[in-house]
């Protein structure tokens, strides 16, 4: 009796959270925000240059973009607005979004069909290329010198299926993956010849080899392959099938982008006195005509 | 450098001003660190333990009733259900899952935002209270009916029953399993981690992603942070049972 109570009870709460997922009342982020006067942020604190604690504060990228876009939404929401961070993971940056907890979430979260297939993203506002970083060798080694062998991967990181698809598609070994619950942790086992090579987007692990005090270049005991195996474009994550609210957060970034703000915010952490310089080259933001 | 790395582990970050829900009180949502574990574990037990004895009287046998007509059974085996099917679904899912939920459900059900200590605090209430029901049926069960009946017969009420027969010996049998409760909780909350709740693990990790190199460092002082009020109360524990030897009156007059 008891067991046939609780099964129910179970049941109705896996029946009822995914029946919660498919609708956070969509379109109405706009209005929940000015109804309430906060705009609720999910923000990734664990990961160099885009969260992360220097001396203590919380700071990065991310951070600033999104404070400098909650500035500018206030002016497209109409109302005086106060931003509310809710630190997120990697387990919860997207899925706090799909039920709406958060109102838009920035954790250096890369924009993938298969995140689209259950939140919204922005445009992009940064731009880098996954590739894989090496204890130092002479010459330098390329991405295909990585075939069959050990690589460091972190945890729910959307390189897994990305690597493997390079490297087949070229018709190489797939190198044999290793999770790592932080880039940290990954670094130092490459560092500790655990492993061969350890991968993710560039910043990330450039940035994380950098705070570990292992300069990252010809001269420092590590360096990261020049090609890329995949694209990565960061994207806001936003709740899914709200266009009006996307479009807002869009026009925020792109006012940033025309004030030179977007562009002052980027050289700070990706500028060539940065930790990881990360030349813009021909990756632009395309403002829509005013109009 | 190492100084501050412990001060952090103990206390946590400092929040930035976004951090800090204005309508909740500020204190609340600033500690972190080990400090944090130890307040979500304290605040856990308090309101689980009572949730617990709640429940465990609702699953309790001939529990007490105003009355004995069939809508008052109808109403206690109603009673009874439910709080069984709670302990049953609650004890029948990982920490993990029930964490998840916790910071999951109340928004996308009923639309409730709550800084996350408050979620914590509910989610190891209720894993405290299930465990705690669990701990306390079979602590009363292990007293048996003999002693109860024999008290009633020599005329002691439900009541004097309950305070002095039933409650020193079930206390007595569960001492072990409660304090393993606490141990429990205090460990388990570190899965707390995975919902960016800045506990001592989720610190951990944050301090891990600037300081990448400090691994073993801050992996060693966690353990002993970890271990240290652990096994503090695991110490607390032997001492507070009963000396072995002597047979206490209880014992003494079930013999006899």
């Amino acid at each position: 009796m008891f067991l046939a109570a609780s099964t129910l009870l179970a049941l109705g709460l896996l029946a009822g959270a995914p029946h919660a997922t498919a609708a956070p009342e969509a379109g109405k982020t706009i209005e929940k925000i000015k109804a309430d006067g906060r705009l609720i942020v999910g923000i990734g604190q664990e990961a160099a240059p885009f969260g992360y604690r220097e001396n203590g504060q919380l700071v990065g990228y991310d951070v600033d973009i999104v404070r400098a876009v909650a500035k500018r939404l206030e002016t497209y929401i109409g109302s005086p607005i106060s931003l509310q961070f809710m630190a997120v993971t990697d387990e919860t940056r997207i899925s706090w979004v799909q039920s709406g907890q958060v109102h838009m979430s920035l954790s250096h979260t890369n924009i993938t069909r298969k995140r689209l297939a259950n939140i919204d993203f922005s445009v992009p506002y940064g731009w880098d290329g996954k590739s894989i970083l090496y204890r130092n060798t002479k010459p330098p080694r390329d991405l295909a010198d990585f075939a069959g062998k050990t690589i460091g991967i972190k945890r729910s990181s959307s390189a897994e299926g990305e690597i493997k698809a390079y490297f087949e598609s070229k018709g190489l070994a797939p190198p044999v993956l290793k999770q790592y619950d932080n880039h940290g942790a990954g670094i130092r086992a490459l560092l500790d010849q655990q492993i061969d090579g350890f991968t993710d987007d560039s910043s990330l692990i450039i940035a994380t080899a950098t705070l570990s005090g292992s300069k990252v270049g010809p001269d420092g005991p590590l360096s990261v392959a020049a090609t890329s195996y995949s694209t990565a474009m960061f994207g806001i994550g936003v709740p899914q099938d709200d266009s009006r609210w996307r479009n807002i957060v869009n026009y925020a970034l792109h006012d940033l982008w025309l004030s030179g703000e977007f562009q002052r915010i980027y050289a700070k952490w990706f500028g060539p006195a940065s930790v990881c310089p990360l030349p813009l080259g021909d990756h632009r933001m395309e403002p829509f005509v005013n109009g | 450098m190492n100084d501050s790395m412990l001060a952090t582990l103990f206390f946590g970050f400092p929040l930035p001003p976004e951090m800090i829900d204005p309508r909740f009180p500020a204190f609340i949502q600033r500690a972190g660190g080990l400090l944090l574990t130890l307040w979500v574990t304290a605040a856990s037990l308090a309101a689980g333990g009572a949730l617990g004895a709640l429940l465990a009287l609702a699953r309790r046998e001939g529990l007490p009733a105003a009355g004995s007509g069939p809508v008052d059974r109808i109403a206690r085996a109603a009673i009874g259900l439910l709080a069984g099917a709670i302990v049953y679904s609650v004890r029948n899912l990982p920490i993990m899952i029930i964490v998840l939920a916790t910071f999951y459900l109340p928004y996308s059900l009923l639309q409730i935002r709550v800084p996350g200590v408050v979620l914590a605090i509910a989610a190891f209430s209720l894993y405290t209270a299930v465990y705690l029901a669990e701990i306390l049926r079979s602590g009363f069960r292990a007293v048996g009916s003999e002693l109860s009946d024999a008290a009633r017969v020599l005329g002691m009420s439900r009541t004097q029953v309950f305070m002095r027969i039933e409650l020193p010996i079930a206390l007595r049998t569960m001492r072990p399993d409660l304090l393993n409760l606490a141990i429990t909780v205090f460990k388990d909350t570190s899965t707390l981690s995975i919902v960016a709740v800045a506990e001592l693990t989720y610190v951990a990790r944050q301090m891990l992603a600037s300081r990448p190199l400090d691994y073993e460092l801050a992996l060693l002082l966690v353990l002993v942070l970890y271990w240290v009020p652990s096994t503090l109360l695991s110490m607390l524990a032997t001492r507070l049972a009963v000396p072995q030897g002597r047979p206490s009156p209880m014992r003494t007059s079930l013999e006899a």
